[in-house]
């Protein structure tokens, strides 16, 4: 009567042992060359969260416009579609590059020109649309990209392009790689805060995966703040807690997870420890700086009345201002609604003036506050629109398509020098001079932020990682 | 081995003797042209001699290392190498001398030396074998040094001289409007970074030196290069604006470009003027340099540099908290920055444990921070202090002026605090203060723009007071659902403080005159539409928020319906309708909206007893665009037994138009009758049955989404 489990263990003989243990050490032996390896400081583990050199800015206010509003509306006047209203974008222009599933079957692509009136602003006589009067206002404080280009055509992987870096949705956010890079100036806000709100028009989600950490320690995670009257969900004490029990519970939570932490060495239960401190931290910090009512007529009437109703554009401009203020080092702000594919001359009013007001506002803001130097403001969206209507055009209607070769984006404060950078061509398809890629964008954020984007890494999977990857080239050229 | 080193010594003769040939007859040579191919290879050429030399010196010092003199042939053979080669690369430089424009002292002495080191080395290869040590020692050092200096000066004039040390001073010097000329703010650091590594006093090509202003004036060989304020006679500009290709074109092809705003800057500092000394105070406000230039000025911000020494981490830890965080200004440098955070948990005595860094301490933050008379006097003991926020921190004209003994103070801000203009007169204590922000205080926008031509040398910030009427924001209703129970208040609130609200409940516009005041939860009698505004003295009234309210209906028994609502929009079933509770229009999805499609709406409805009902609210959405409209007709049929059904009212709607189109909004029938004694009643209600043409949809029938139906006494 053989029992097979017994069987197998009197297969286990002297031989097999050594053999096996000869594996075994020499497996030790090879982990252990990697797990030094993963300590050495060869710059993949930070262990100061210091900038690489003088920084230009410290922190980041990202206006990010969801849904990709269109450069032809807005910064990159091209009179040319005005003369060739209706005709064919010439074959010699499009190349054959690639059009979106949404136009692909169109016949023609009939050239349209902005139906809002353009004029110049400021010293550098900036091009600017009538939609963005307040914009327009702020125009020798800010510089305006009109040579951005990405890789997506779709929203989702635009998106997480231009906040990761990859288009794929696995990687640590912007925001997560600042607050990896430099830590947070404040123990008692998030390093990296989100705020969301929604216009009118044809609107785009937008989702957690964008805030991510990735690979990154979870720490450095986005916060989203909620519109509602709580603006971080579940930080109040229940009313019948009292600051004390809380500390207690803490103190003693806190005493097992420790106990936990020795026993198996997972970094994320440190994390979560430091999550719960921050947490605690924030029930004092939050109330202080999201109660907008203290705020001055005098900046109420600058961001617009709309400042105050939770939830709009200008609010998220206002408390975005008082984060910044209190060291949250990226503060990532989403308005949706930017997606005009049908009917952009109806639409984009509306969304233009949702923004218009308070993004100048913000700047205004912060340059009265002495802050716009050491904070970088950005403002634009995932990618452009179509030199070319898509769907009908009338005399009151049109719309655009998704355009990834050329979009105009602006950034303000923070060491950039004001002014225009780039330029399309006559048609506004095709970049002429000075393209600036997304991996170029992000590698000059990171280079005003006092990092080097070749520097900043984290070692994954085997290998080592960059907001970058294996591309970028900083901007010489904006920077002051 | 013998017979190569023959040769190669015969040929090393040869080589010597033509060497000396050419350096004595060298100003009265004219070159081949194809011979200049040959002296264009003398950069490449050089580093085989140095190479090769530093190799011979290597060998000869450890040469007693190696037994029997094993090295001595191969050193021999080595250094007959390095000789040839040291001999041609001295004829291909002779021949380059020849044909190039360089500067003549640069090149003389690196000729000569170059020369003497060949000449050094060809004593060193013939003595090499015989000669005492002592002899070669000599040579093979003296060579040695003739080839550093020689090198040395050839790699300054391919290089230029400040590349080995490039002067620091010069790149990061501070310019000062008050003090350096604009041309030197401006346009100078553009010549510099592009067209002086070839115009400078050593090097002068074509004659020009652009390096100072005399050399600019004076021009270069073809004459001056520019003529104040004509563009046209400006020769830089011509070079400045030739295609790449052209060989007049400056910088030539190849070396950096100018770029779009420095060819701007040079432009409008010709047509300016092309004055060398005018500071910025000295050009208008007007002219198109000093706009230009002003960037210049504001954006170009050195490093500093600090000689005090690093703050122990261990120091700084003990300092720092959550609420205060002390941080060096970068990796490496020594000078720190705190924040405090959290008023809440402000703590003077953190503040008082700054002045064990106050050597390190440049920049404090206290933003928002309550500070007393104690905490001024600890912060005027942080004497390097160079930046200072007190925002916020209710701060006094007496407290201001004690600041003033911060001596390094370069940037203050003390918006948020109640300043008087008072503190004027401690502005001129304030011995580096370059930026004072005074946004929000007591101080008037006018009296800072006098402030501003009083002190020039300090920049004031403060909003511009806005003038411009601003629009208030409509007030919100905070009752969650729009049906309101009996007892319950309807309640309104507004965001802006200060603000009043003025609302209607009978269908009129509230303006600031008509209209009533809320002041607290308006007690609601029977359904009706509140309109309401927001008003504030020196606002513009708010647009008009209109909200539909009900007050409860009366309980419904049972409701059946006769017709099947669309598969996709069941709603909660039969309950959808008498639940008591409304559907937001933006959500067609919400369950308590049940819609139709295929067939007209039908049910019956049964109360709990046969009260006489007066009134019935039919409660509907429309979205024009997702072709959900009103119904066409509404019918109301009573009986007491539930069977025999006599019609009551019949209402029609008005058709939807084209300026209609895009409208969504919720809507409700008020259907009014005799007081009926029934207990039962059926609804029917027709869908729109064919869509109108302009109506993408056109043809089609339309939905109908009905969320509530009200039965009133």
């Amino acid at each position: 009567m053989s029992n097979p489990f017994l069987e197998n263990r009197l297969n286990v003989n002297r031989r097999y042992f050594l053999g096996k243990a000869a594996v075994g050490l020499g497996s030790i032996a090879l982990g252990s060359l990697l797990i030094k390896d993963l300590f050495e400081p060869d710059g993949s583990v930070r262990t100061e969260q210091l900038a690489h050199f003088a920084p230009k800015a410290k922190r980041i206010i990202y206006l990010f416009q969801n849904g990709a509003p269109s450069q032809l509306e807005s910064f990159d006047y091209k009179p040319m579609l005005h003369k060739m209203y209706g005709q064919d974008l010439p074959e010699s222009i499009r190349s054959g590059q690639r059009l979106t599933g949404m136009t692909s079957n169109q016949t023609k692509f009939p050239l349209v020109g902005s139906y809002f009136k353009f004029n110049q602003h400021g010293n550098t006589g900036a091009w600017i649309s009538e939609l963005f009067p307040h914009i327009a206002g702020i125009a020798d404080d800010i510089c305006i990209i009109r040579s951005m280009h990405t890789e997506a055509i779709n929203h989702d992987p635009a998106l997480t392009f231009m906040q990761t870096g990859a288009q794929q949705g696995n990687r640590p956010s912007m925001g997560a790689w600042l607050s990896y890079g430099l830590g947070s100036e404040n123990q008692n806000l998030p390093g990296f805060c989100v705020l969301l709100s929604k216009g009118k028009g044809n609107g785009q989600g937008v989702y957690s995966k964008l805030w991510t950490n990735g690979f990154l320690d979870s720490m450095h995670q986005g916060v989203q703040f909620s519109n509602s009257e709580e603006r971080v969900l579940y930080l109040n004490d229940q009313d019948s807690i009292s600051k004390a029990d809380r500390r207690n519970m803490l103190d003693h939570l806190n005493a097992l997870n420790h106990m936990n932490y020795d026993d198996i060495q997972d970094p994320e239960i440190k994390t979560k420890i430091e999550q719960y401190e921050l947490a605690y931290r924030m029930q004092t910090a939050v109330p202080e700086i999201t109660d907008l009512s203290k705020e001055p007529d005098s900046i109420i009437k600058l961001y617009g009345p709309d400042c105050l109703v939770p939830g709009s554009y200008a609010s998220n401009c206002l408390l975005a201002r008082k984060l910044s203020e209190s060291g949250v080092r990226f503060v990532q702000l989403y308005h949706q609604g930017w997606d005009q594919h049908v009917n952009l001359a109806g639409e984009m009013p509306g969304q233009a003036k949702d923004v218009d007001r308070a993004s100048a506002a913000l700047i205004t803001d912060l340059k009265q506050r002495g802050l716009l130097d050491e904070t970088l403001v950005i403002w634009g969206g995932e990618f452009g629109r179509t030199n070319y209507c898509q769907g009908t055009l009338s005399e009151s209607v049109y719309g655009r398509d998704h355009h990834p070769r050329a979009y105009s984006i602006w950034m303000a404060g923070g060491g950039v020098k004001p002014g225009v950078h780039g330029e399309t061509d006559d048609f506004g398809y095709n970049i002429i001079k000075d393209p600036v890629h997304v991996n170029d964008f992000h590698a000059t954020v990171l280079h005003l932020m006092g990092l080097d984007h070749e520097k900043l890494i984290y070692k994954h999977l085997g290998r080592r990682y960059r907001l970058t990857d294996v591309a970028g080239q900083v901007v010489k050229d904006i920077i002051a | 081995m013998t017979q190569i080193q023959r040769i190669l010594s015969y040929i090393n003769f040869g080589l010597f003797v033509f060497t000396s040939v050419i350096l004595l007859f060298h100003s009265h040579l004219v070159l081949p042209q194809w011979l200049g191919f040959a002296g264009r290879l003398h950069p490449l050429l050089v580093h085989l001699p140095i190479g090769m030399y530093s190799l011979v010196v290597i060998l000869y010092l450890l040469k007693n290392k190696f037994e029997n003199n094993a090295i001595q042939p191969l050193l021999y053979f080595i250094v007959s190498i390095s000789m040839m080669t040291s001999l041609l690369s001295i004829i291909a430089g002779l021949f380059l001398a020849l044909e190039n424009s360089y500067t003549p002292e640069d090149l003389t002495w690196h000729k000569y030396t170059a020369c003497a080191f060949g000449l050094s080395q060809y004593i060193l290869y013939t003595v090499f074998n015989n000669a005492k040590t002592l002899y070669t020692h000599a040579f093979v050092i003296l060579s040695t040094i003739l080839l550093i200096i020689s090198g040395h000066l050839g790699a300054n004039i391919t290089h230029g001289k400040n590349y080995l040390f490039p002067d620091a001073k010069q790149a990061d010097k501070e310019m000062d409007p008050m003090k350096n000329s604009l041309y030197e703010i401006a346009v100078q650091p553009i010549f510099q970074s592009k067209c002086t590594s070839c115009h400078n006093a050593q090097k002068s090509k074509g004659g020009l030196i652009l390096t100072d202003s005399i050399g600019i004036k004076k021009g270069g060989e073809h004459g001056p290069i520019l003529t104040a304020g004509n563009l046209a006679e400006s020769k830089i500009i011509k070079s400045m604006l030739l295609p790449l290709n052209d060989k007049q074109h400056m910088p030539p092809d190849g070396k950096p470009q100018l770029s779009q705003e420095e060819k701007n800057t040079i432009r409008q500092w010709i047509l300016s003027g092309a004055s060398f000394v005018k500071k910025y105070d000295e050009y208008k406000s007007t002219d198109s340099f000093k706009i230009l230039a002003v960037r210049w000025i504001t954006t170009k911000k050195s490093e500093k540099t600090y000689t005090f020494d690093k703050a122990s981490s261990a120091t700084i830890a003990s300092l720092a908290s959550p609420y205060l965080s002390i941080k060096p200004l970068a990796a490496n440098s020594p000078a720190l920055e705190a924040n405090f955070f959290v008023s809440a948990a402000f703590d003077i005595e953190n503040l008082k444990k700054l002045t064990s860094i106050k050597e390190q301490l440049v920049s404090l933050n206290m933003n928002n921070m309550p500070l007393d008379d104690r905490c001024i006097e600890v912060i005027t003991q942080l004497s390097n202090l160079e930046k200072l926020v007190l925002n916020g921190c209710k701060i006094t004209d007496a407290q201001f002026e004690k600041l003033s003994t911060l001596s390094k103070l370069e940037l203050l801000s003390v918006a948020n605090n109640k300043l008087t203009a008072v503190i004027e007169k401690s502005f001129k204590n304030f011995k580096s203060l370059k930026q004072l922000y005074l946004n929000n205080t007591s101080i008037d926008y006018n009296t800072i723009k006098i402030f501003e031509n009083k002190y020039r040398n300090i920049h004031f910030y403060s909003l511009a007071p806005n003038s411009e009427l601003t629009e208030l924001t409509p007030p919100v209703l905070e009752n969650e659902n729009t049906v309101i129970k009996k007892g319950q208040g309807v309640v309104l609130s507004q965001f802006i403080n200060g603000a009043t609200i003025k609302y209607t409940l009978d269908g009129t516009d509230p303006d600031s005159v008509n209209g009533i005041s809320y002041k607290a939860p308006i007690q609601l009698e029977k359904s009706a539409t509140i309109k309401a505004i927001s008003v504030k003295e020196g606002w513009l009234k708010s647009p008009v928020a209109s909200y539909p309210l009900f007050e409860e209906g009366i309980e419904v028994q049972e409701c059946k319906l006769l017709t099947n609502a669309n598969m996709q929009y069941l709603g909660m079933g039969e309950k959808t309708f008498i639940n008591q509770e409304k559907a937001p229009v933006t959500n067609l999805k919400d369950p308590n909206w049940i819609a139709f499609r295929e067939v007209p709406f039908k049910a019956i409805f049964s109360l709990t007893d046969g009260r006489p009902i007066h009134r019935i609210a039919f409660c509907y959405g429309v979205q024009i665009p997702a072709y959900v409209f009103p119904p066409t007709s509404v019918s109301i049929y009573g009986s007491t037994n539930g069977k025999d059904f006599k019609l009551i009212k019949e209402v029609k709607t008005k058709p939807i138009l084209q300026n209609d189109k895009d409208q969504i909004y919720t809507d409700h029938l008020d259907i009014d009758f005799d007081g009926s004694p029934y207990k039962h009643y059926k609804i029917e209600a027709q869908n729109l049955p064919k869509i109108p043409s302009w109506h993408p949809g056109k043809g089609e029938r339309g939905w109908l989404f009905i969320d509530e139906i009200f039965f009133y006494e």
